[in-house]
């Protein structure tokens, strides 16, 4: 008897139905504010920068088109419906952070192709990580490490994955059934995305930030200033997460099973070994990101050192120009990768924000939404922790970091301003959570990155990773009453 | 006749020099805490100003309103308090106009209001830009000619009916400037407080709104909604293929 196979339709998946329906639902937003009757306390520039932003946010969100794409159309339809000019609009790629951006990739570049950064983090695991709780904590402290001289959490992750996976395959974990292999993926996620918070270059967005906090806060947070902030807050974090995970994820083993192959710490000795002495190369690009480094934990001292200051971004485009200059440098152009797809995206994100706060659109719609709420009978701490709650899990609207630092940091320097606080204190913190991306894998690609090697649900890192930013929302408020005022920002 | 001349040229320069001291004097020692300019379009491209002034007159008795608009006029009845009379009379200083009004007691706080017709102030060239629609551009300067401060100056300028402000480009600060409406007049002003010498600059463009109402709006929703709906009916349809 034949039984007759019925084709199963798969049910179409909620990110798919976001990029069937993006781009028609972004061209209503698009059309609803534009054709809204202009309110009184705005603009039509101001309307039509808002309807840009409506249109190309909810682009962004489902990735209807590539985010490329729907950067050069904002460009395109800021300046063509009035929201900013063309000379505002192009300006942006000519923004310190874009610049900083560039100089990020090409030093990136330069740390890959000397092979430096394998170096060390295999030089690191090799001689901590021979446990299993070892091997966890090991490539935690080399993610962190790498922040210092790895602007990108991408190529970080990217980096580590292989180290990862070889550790994993030694200790015989099954993807998808293994707690070490999900801990251990889901937390090389925390560690990539929170450590970088720790430092101010280790991700675009943030750099963003500062720039907001000096454009409309005038306040200008140094590397140094950055890094005493918010480090020890990414550190409790860390901890907390690798606590988190224990308990989640109860590792299976303990230790490396003894086969008749190698140990993972003597494969990690041996792949160090083959690295050979170190190179010239390798030498190079030490001494550049030594300077580097130094020139960025160095920038509140430059006058006292040097005699005149040098801003973070000639600091990088500095160390980008060494990598390629002969003698002193490892790169040629055709071996740096530069991803201008970023940078585009980078630009135009740029733009609708800098639009919407110089059409006054970011402060109408914040004072339209603010007056709902009675945010001046809240005690200074009460309006800490919402707004820190607020940047840390807007997250999960917002995919890219890039966007909520737009959208944010404007909005939280207003309201301080409004409240008569000062803004740093609100705005700083709130920096610190650009990284928090660590709920989802659409979040961020060092989140993708990880996912792909199937050792993790969607559920387990949600779960996870929602119970640590819970646990970094509370360790913020320990430190309001403590280092924050040690540090002087309350 | 020589002499006599001569005795008629030092008489008359003598005189001179005796009436300067007393132009020099005038708009000096006066306290203005108060200064409202409100420009209100009327009849198209003609523009009403209502300029209201209050603070303590001069040693010279009288209340200045500085002639801010080129052409202006006054118009209509002049009310207040502590007036000697109703009437402005038109004062120049040097290249300053003026428009001044008598006080009845000096060393009490008086305050004026008058209209003044402006023609022509709406009356503006549209201004194209780069790219995009263009505007009406309207740039107005005051400037505070007295010679003491004005405690609070405010200026609201409104648009013709039907039109909205498009831009405001001075100040660019959105919390720097003041968006209203009032008898279905949009309006844009600023308020500070002004030194003596000191100025502002209200730069903005105006028009007729586009994509709000009538043919524009119903063209972008067409296009809008077009253009949505074949893409997603396409990509329904690709989606459901690959399932």
């Amino acid at each position: 008897m034949e039984i007759s196979s019925k084709s199963v339709k798969k049910k179409l998946s909620f990110e798919q139905w976001m990029k069937i329906a993006g781009i028609a639902v972004s061209l209503l937003v698009f059309a609803g504010i534009f054709t809204m009757p202009t309110p009184v306390q705005m603009t039509v520039q101001a309307k039509s920068s808002l309807a840009v932003f409506g249109m190309v946010f909810v682009l962004w969100v489902t990735q209807a088109v590539p985010t490329y794409a729907s950067a050069l159309v904002a460009i395109v339809m800021l300046v063509f419906t009035g929201g900013w000019t063309q000379k505002e609009a192009l300006a942006v790629l000519g923004q310190d952070v874009i610049w900083l951006m560039l100089a990020a990739f090409i030093i990136t570049s330069g740390m890959e192709k000397s092979g430096f950064a394998k170096r060390m983090a295999l030089f690191i695991v090799a001689k901590f990580g021979t446990t299993a709780r070892r091997a966890l904590i090991a490539l935690g402290v080399v993610n962190l490490l790498l922040a210092f001289v790895v602007p990108s959490t991408t190529a970080r992750a990217a980096m580590l994955l292989p180290i990862c996976l070889m550790i994993l395959q030694v200790y015989q974990a099954e993807p998808g059934k293994s707690n070490f292999g999900k801990q251990l993926m889901i937390q090389e996620i925390h560690f990539n995305n929170i450590s970088t918070s720790g430092i101010l270059t280790a991700t675009a967005g943030q750099i963003m930030a500062v720039s907001y906090i000096l454009d409309m806060a005038e306040v200008d947070v140094t590397w140094g200033q950055w890094f005493m902030a918010s480090m020890p807050i990414a550190v409790l974090t860390l901890i907390a997460s690798f606590i988190i995970g224990e308990l989640l994820f109860k590792s299976e083993v303990k230790l490396p099973p003894v086969t008749e192959g190698k140990s993972a710490s003597e494969s990690l000795k041996a792949q160090l070994k083959e690295l050979g002495p170190i190179t010239s190369t390798e030498i190079k690009a030490l001494c550049i990101f030594a300077v580097t480094v130094f020139l960025w934990a160095t920038d509140g001292y430059h006058l006292d050192l040097f005699g005149f200051q040098i801003s973070l971004v000639m600091v990088a485009i500095f160390a980008s120009a060494l990598f390629f200059l002969p003698y002193i440098g490892v790169l040629n152009w055709k071996e740096t990768k530069i991803p201008w797809d970023l940078m585009v995206f980078s630009a135009g994100a740029y733009a609708v924000g800098l639009s919407l706060d110089a059409s006054g659109a970011a402060s109408f719609l914040l004072n339209t939404v603010f007056d709902k709420f009675n945010l001046e009978a809240l005690s200074p701490f009460a309006l800490f922790m919402i707004v820190m709650f607020v940047a840390s899990f807007s997250h999960l609207v917002f995919t890219s970091k890039t966007v909520r630092v737009v959208i944010l940091l404007p909005a939280i320097i207003l309201i301080a301003n409004k409240l008569g606080v000062n803004p740093v204190l609100l705005a700083l913190p709130a920096s610190f959570t650009i990284c928090d991306s660590i709920t989802l894998p659409p979040h961020c690609k060092p989140n993708l990155i990880f996912y792909s090697t199937g050792y993790f649900s969607v559920k387990d890192q949600f779960i996870y990773g929602m119970l640590v930013l819970a646990a970094k929302w509370l360790i913020f408020g320990l430190a309001y009453f403590t280092w924050f005022r040690v540090i002087g920002l309350v | 006749m020589k002499r006599m001349k001569q005795a008629v040229l030092t008489a008359g320069i003598l005189l001179g020099m005796l009436g300067m001291p007393m132009q020099v004097q005038a708009a000096e020692y006066i306290n203005l805490t108060d200064y409202t300019e409100i420009m209100t379009p009327v009849n198209g491209l003609d523009g009403q100003l209502e300029v209201s002034v209050k603070g303590e007159a001069g040693e010279d008795g009288y209340l200045y309103i500085i002639s801010s608009v080129e052409d202006m006029a006054p118009t209509g009845e002049v009310t207040g308090e502590n007036l000697e009379s109703s009437e402005l009379e038109a004062y120049s200083e040097g290249s300053v106009n003026y428009f001044r009004i008598k006080v009845k007691d000096a060393a009490q706080e008086a305050s004026v209001k008058a209209q003044f017709s402006c023609p022509g102030f709406y009356d503006v060239k549209e201004k194209a830009e780069t790219n995009g629609s263009a505007h009406y551009p309207i740039a107005y300067k005051f400037t505070n000619h007295l010679a003491s401060k004005i405690g609070n100056y405010e200026v609201m300028i409104f648009v013709p009916e039907g039109n909205e402000i498009v831009k405001v480009s001075k100040p660019s600060a959105y919390a720097d400037y003041i968006l209203t409406e009032e008898n279905n007049l949009r309006g844009v002003g600023l308020t500070k407080g002004l030194a003596s010498a000191g100025n502002i600059n209200l730069e903005f463009t105006f028009n007729e709104p586009f994509g709000s109402e009538g043919i524009s709006k119903v063209i972008i929703w067409v296009v809008c909604l077009g253009i949505g709906g074949v893409v997603l009916i396409d990509r329904l349809k690709k989606a459901n293929k690959e399932s």
